[in-house]
């Protein structure tokens, strides 16, 4: 579970981020997280992987509390979150076998679990036969794919997603936000920030919309407006 | 750490080297020339010594009596400065001794010698327990009135041990601001891998690298360039050394007697290798370190 009790991010020029946000997401849950630009979204997902600190007020995941978490701690949290951004961030000199394999050589296991597990993973995101290609060998959705496939090849028990489709044409989007689906049905907390509003119409998931800085609606099903 | 990480490490930082090449090589070069300098003074200071000593292991004073003096005199002198706990022995060197060592000495025929030397005097010749009692015993021994003239071998040693000092305080001098040099270029060159890897290290970070794994790479790097600017002017200074030695004794050798008596490579080798690795290394951690540390906060 992820809970955030009256978390206010002010950054250091005074702008404020996000005010006064009481948020409660369960296990196995999928959100969009929707809003206008500047709204806040990416300010919530960097609060979740502990990239800033709130102004006040605690964030607390699963059995750890963010806020008194020190920084040696962070690595260990982060290897629970998988996270995906709209600018992919791959490695341009590895292959797609290497990017997705480099997150268990972080987290140091042994060469022959890597070589077992990648290409499991590789075919469940849909990039059997693309092991060997370079990121600039790729199509934007088989880039996202393999970022995709890095964030959970770890098993976690959460994976945030920042804007996944923001470069990647309408079929293409669809195909990710399957994928990501498909990744919340084994049981994983999926969350999802999209400017996207065929998509988050027609999925009819929970909704929460941010406005300024603070969440204007919060729905169970529903769509990207009210 | 295990196993694949370390190999990890070790691929990336030796990466890191070749990502750019004309820094990495500027490094290793200020490396390089600063253990170069180190060897240097190192291998002079060490034949200094050695030399020094070969001819300290047959240090003497030789004293010269006022002539006047009877043997009675002569007998109570050598009484009183046997009582000196600092001196061994005291030998009377008689005037036909000192011409017979003369002639041993210089080669010259005896006739000739002796009109050479006709001032030559008889003596004493002073041995000591330990050579490192000399000036306090020639000090004493100047205050005593019977005594003309002191001869000590000091002079030609005292020049050496002043060389030796000088080369010692110079190349600390030197090797001080090489090394300062040195970190600040591998320093340097880190910060570039640093920079030329920075969105890595951001994503490294996002899957949950711990900071010791996004610094080990950086650190393996500063000890590549360490290592590179040890091992190579060793290797050169080996040859160097040896060459030199060899042209050396063949153009100042007289009747191949060895004016110099040059000590081993290998022997200075054994004491020189491990210090040279402990600053060139030790330059390579340093300057990667300064950089991580102010870089790589978490
Ligand atoms: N590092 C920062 N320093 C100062 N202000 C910041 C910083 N990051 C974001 N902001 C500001 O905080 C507010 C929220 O930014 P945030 O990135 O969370 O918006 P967003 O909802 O993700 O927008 P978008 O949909 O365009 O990605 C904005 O006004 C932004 O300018
Ligand atoms: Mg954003």
């Amino acid at each position: 579970m992820i809970i955030l009790d009256n978390v206010t991010k002010i950054y250091e020029n005074g702008v404020v981020g996000l005010k006064n946000i009481d948020l409660r997401i369960n296990e196995g849950e999928f959100v969009f997280v929707v809003g206008n630009t500047g709204s806040g979204k990416s300010t919530l997902i960097r609060l979740l992987l502990k990239e800033i600190e709130p102004s006040s007020g605690a964030i607390v995941i699963g059995d750890k509390n963010l806020t008194r978490m020190n920084k040696e701690q962070i690595p260990y949290l982060r290897r629970n979150i998988g996270v995906v951004f709209q600018d992919f961030r791959l490695f341009e000199n590895k292959t797609v076998f290497e990017n997705v394999a480099f997150a268990m050589k972080v987290i140091e296991q042994p060469a022959k679990t890597i070589r077992r597990t990648v290409p499991n993973i590789l075919s469940a995101v849909g990039l059997e036969g693309k092991a060997r290609c370079y990121p600039k060998q790729l199509s934007g959705g088989e880039k996202q794919r393999t970022v995709i496939a890095r964030a959970i090849l770890n098993n976690p028990s959460i994976l945030l997603a920042d804007e996944p489709t923001g470069n990647l044409d309408p079929k293409t989007s669809w195909d990710i936000i399957k994928v990501l689906e498909e990744i919340n049905r084994s049981g994983t907390t999926v969350i999802v920030v999209t400017h996207n509003q065929e998509i988050v119409n027609s999925m009819q998931k929970r909704v929460i919309q941010i406005e300024a800085g603070k969440i204007i609606r919060d729905v169970i099903k529903g769509g990207y407006r009210e | 750490m295990k196993l694949t990480s370390f190999n990890h490490f070790i691929g990336e930082g030796f990466e890191g080297v070749f990502k750019n090449k004309s820094m990495a090589f500027a490094s290793i070069a200020t490396t390089a020339v600063c253990i170069l300098m180190l060897g240097i003074a190192f291998l002079t200071m060490k034949n200094i010594e050695f030399n020094v000593e070969n001819i300290e292991t047959d240090i003497n004073i030789t004293v010269f009596l006022d002539e006047k003096m009877t043997e009675d005199e002569v007998s109570a002198f050598k009484g009183i400065v046997l009582k000196n706990s600092e001196i061994e022995s005291i030998d009377y060197i008689s005037k036909d001794e000192a011409l017979k060592r003369f002639v041993a000495e210089t080669g010259l025929p005896e006739e000739l010698a002796s009109d050479l030397v006709g001032a030559l005097r008889a003596s004493f010749e002073i041995k000591l327990r330990n050579n490192k009692d000399e000036q306090s015993v020639i000090d004493v021994l100047s205050q005593m009135e019977q005594i003309v003239k002191i001869n000590t071998p000091r002079e030609a040693m005292k020049l050496l041990i002043d060389l030796k000092n000088f080369i010692q305080a110079t190349s600390i001098a030197i090797i001080s601001i090489l090394v300062v040099v040195g970190v600040i270029l591998i320093g340097n060159t880190i910060q570039l891998t640093v920079y030329i890897r920075r969105n890595e290290i951001k994503i490294m970070k996002y899957i949950g690298a711990t900071d010791w794994f996004v610094r080990w790479p950086f650190i393996i790097e500063g000890l590549f360039i360490g290592f590179f600017g040890t091992i190579i002017p060793l290797i050169i200074l080996f040859f160097a050394y040896n060459f030199f030695v060899n042209i050396f004794n063949q153009a100042v050798s007289i009747d191949s007697e060895k004016l110099i008596d040059f000590m081993p490579i290998m022997d200075v080798y054994q004491e020189l290798v491990p210090i040279a690795l402990i600053l060139g290394l030790g330059m390579g951690i340093v300057g990667s370190m300064i950089i991580i540390r102010r870089h790589l906060r978490a």
